[in-house]
């Protein structure tokens, strides 16, 4: 696959090949997510990071070097818009929220097997079980982009029960996909 | 806390945790409720909590990617919209693709030949300048990451990966868990080293800190990356920075270093023998030692400019009627007050206690003390038998700091600036292999 994907990048380079780039991306966006949320801690800003990189990469596509793993190459991208964002964001717009991302960039999970894709497929079929307001719930959020008070009123309940009930939720999915991949292995 | 706050923090503790993750994870927590998730990350259970908020955050990711399209939707929208794409030729594509088409350019008249030709050859001089550059620094970039020379104390980790002696670091972030001493050196012989907790990114001839403490003996142009400012030392010195909730401060032991100030924007020096503290404040950088027995009272004067101070000593409490009093006092002489007994250290205003810990251990004996500035009206105290850092807070500049008891204290330093170079720093190096 690596090479394949260097294949594809050198074609987006050099033959403005736009499949060949939607393929990397549609092969590499999860790696980019996730590795850079593990560099910041922060879900929202994660995903901000990742779709600058990929609009980035295309911009620069003719700075990628044959041989080298678009991956990497992707990675440095994203690593360097962090570290943009590290110097941007100065003291006068530090808040609680970058303080508690300190504190957990200070315990980052050692277990490099949390981001693989193989949980992925077990939370995928996890989901399958998931029916009714449950299911809507998780639409709702996380397909829909609502906030747990916006999804409250489209449900018709508490906020608080709101919130509550997704995390429950999550939580049950959480373990369902781990007990998938712990029986898998 | 708002109508929609999670479980009952008192309730279940456990599911209030998760109920804070889950918010985190979804950027939804108002300021008291991420005040209690930076509590739990603070406190007793901090392993834990993070362990729990690290795999909440994991899974939101998760969700997102298997529910929603919003990622890949977004970078077609800002494709289509132009955002930071300077080559159309991808947007084109991407937007055949979803059957949309971008609005064409009006044909534009051709340059006039006479006027275009003297520009050829500067464009043939510019393109070959690049090209050389380009070379040069390529050529340059492939040899000058640095090698670790020593690692101990504690865990040191590159994605999930132990860092290892003689291994060469590339570009990923590493961090340091508590206690643990990394030292780096680069092929030029230009060294780092960095104390956990820590976090950093080696970089060709620069090292960004984004929290912790790290000593450096470099050669000159090397740069400092920093959360609040950046320095390049201007020729060889050896310099200390430390870095704690995204204020940083710099001292220079030897050499010169410029960076930016925040304030005026303007680029100054810190020289040999100075401190700055958050790229505004240039000052003395003071590190005293006060040798033997102190019985009698003892009196600190505080540079309330220096922003960054810090006091740290070792009490006796021998007997059961033992007290140490430190008082903080402003410039208009209001006080507040930590009397440090034997089981308990409590905080007074006037003849109010404002609040009173218990410290664990064996009541008598020796406990070290450690008070550290955090902004110009507060500090931190942490102290041996105490699971917790306190904030202690005035309010106005700390002007001075006094000690007074029926005990003895030893061994106090105090100190502007960050902490002075240690004698385990740079250990193993100077290309030792």
């Amino acid at each position: 696959m690596a090479d394949q994907l260097d294949e594809w990048m050198c074609l987006a380079r050099d033959e403005e090949d736009h499949d060949a780039f939607a393929a990397v991306l549609n092969e590499t966006h999860h790696l980019i997510r996730a590795t850079t949320l593990r560099e910041c801690a922060d879900g929202d800003l994660a995903e901000e990071i990742a779709q600058e990189t990929f609009v980035r990469a295309w911009s620069k596509r003719h700075q990628y070097r044959t041989g080298t793993s678009p991956r990497a190459w992707l990675l440095s991208i994203a690593r360097s818009q962090l570290l943009d964002y590290h110097r941007r964001n100065n003291r006068e717009h530090r808040h609680l929220r970058d303080l508690i991302r300190q504190e957990l960039m200070r315990r980052t999970p050692d277990d490099k097997d949390e981001w693989t894709t193989a949980r992925l497929d077990a939370l995928e079929e996890c989901l399958t079980g998931v029916a009714g307001d449950q299911r809507e719930l998780l639409d709702l959020v996380h397909q829909q982009g609502l906030t747990t008070d916006a999804a409250a009123d489209v449900l018709g309940i508490k906020a608080a029960a709101c919130r509550k009930r997704l995390s429950r939720l999550q939580q049950t999915l959480r373990q369902c996909a781990e007990k998938r991949l712990q029986d898998k292995l | 806390m708002s109508p929609s706050s999670p479980s009952n923090s008192t309730d279940n503790p456990e599911q209030y945790l998760l109920d804070l993750a889950t918010g985190f994870a979804l950027g939804e927590l108002n300021d008291a409720e991420l005040k209690d998730l930076y509590e739990h990350l603070r406190n007793d259970d901090a392993e834990e909590a993070a362990k729990l908020t690290w795999k909440v955050l994991a899974h939101t990711l998760d969700m997102r990617m298997k529910l929603s399209p919003q990622f890949l939707d977004t970078i077609r929208h800002r494709i289509e919209h132009g955002d930071g794409v300077k080559d159309d030729a991808f947007s084109g594509g991407i937007l055949g693709r979803i059957g949309k088409k971008r609005a064409q350019l009006d044909p534009i008249a051709a340059i006039n030949d006479e006027v275009r030709r003297p520009l050829a050859p500067l464009l043939i001089i510019a393109t070959g300048l690049i090209a050389v550059v380009t070379i040069i620094v390529l050529s340059m970039a492939s040899v000058v990451q640095p090698v670790v020379r020593h690692v101990s104390g504690g865990k040191v980790n590159q994605e999930g990966a132990a860092v290892e002696v003689a291994q060469v670091i590339d570009h990923r972030q590493i961090a340091l868990g508590d206690h643990a001493v990394l030292t780096l050196e680069w092929p030029n012989g230009d060294m780092a080293s960095v104390q956990g907790p820590a976090t950093i990114l080696a970089r060709e001839q620069g090292l960004t800190l984004f929290n912790g403490q790290a000593w450096f003996d470099v050669g000159p142009n090397f740069h400092i990356g920093l959360p609040d400012f950046g320095a390049q030392t201007l020729k060889p010195s050896r310099l200390a920075v430390d870095s704690q909730d995204h204020v940083s401060s710099l001292g220079v032991e030897v050499g010169t270093v410029s960076y930016k100030n925040t304030q005026t924007s303007e680029v100054s020096m810190v020289e040999a023998g100075q401190a700055l503290w958050n790229a505004s404040h240039v000052f003395k950088w003071q590190n005293q030692r006060l040798e033997g027995i102190r019985r009698d009272p003892l009196s600190l004067k505080l540079d309330p400019v220096a922003g960054q101070w810090s006091c740290s000593f070792t009490v006796s409490l021998v007997s059961s009627d033992a007290v140490l009093r430190c008082t903080a006092a402003n410039k208009r002489n209001e006080e507040v007050a930590i009397h440090i007994e034997p089981g308990s250290i409590s905080a007074h205003k006037g003849e109010k206690e404002l609040w009173r810990f218990q410290l664990s251990g064996t009541p008598r004996g020796q406990r070290r003390v450690n008070i550290r500035s955090q902004s110009l009206s507060s500090c931190v105290i942490s102290m041996s038998g105490l699971d917790k850092k306190i904030e202690w807070h005035i309010d106005t500049p700390i002007d001075r700091i006094s000690m007074q008891g029926t005990v003895a204290v030893v061994n106090v330093r105090y100190g502007t600036g960050p902490s002075p170079i240690p004698d385990f720093a740079f250990v193993q190096g100077k290309n030792s292999d």
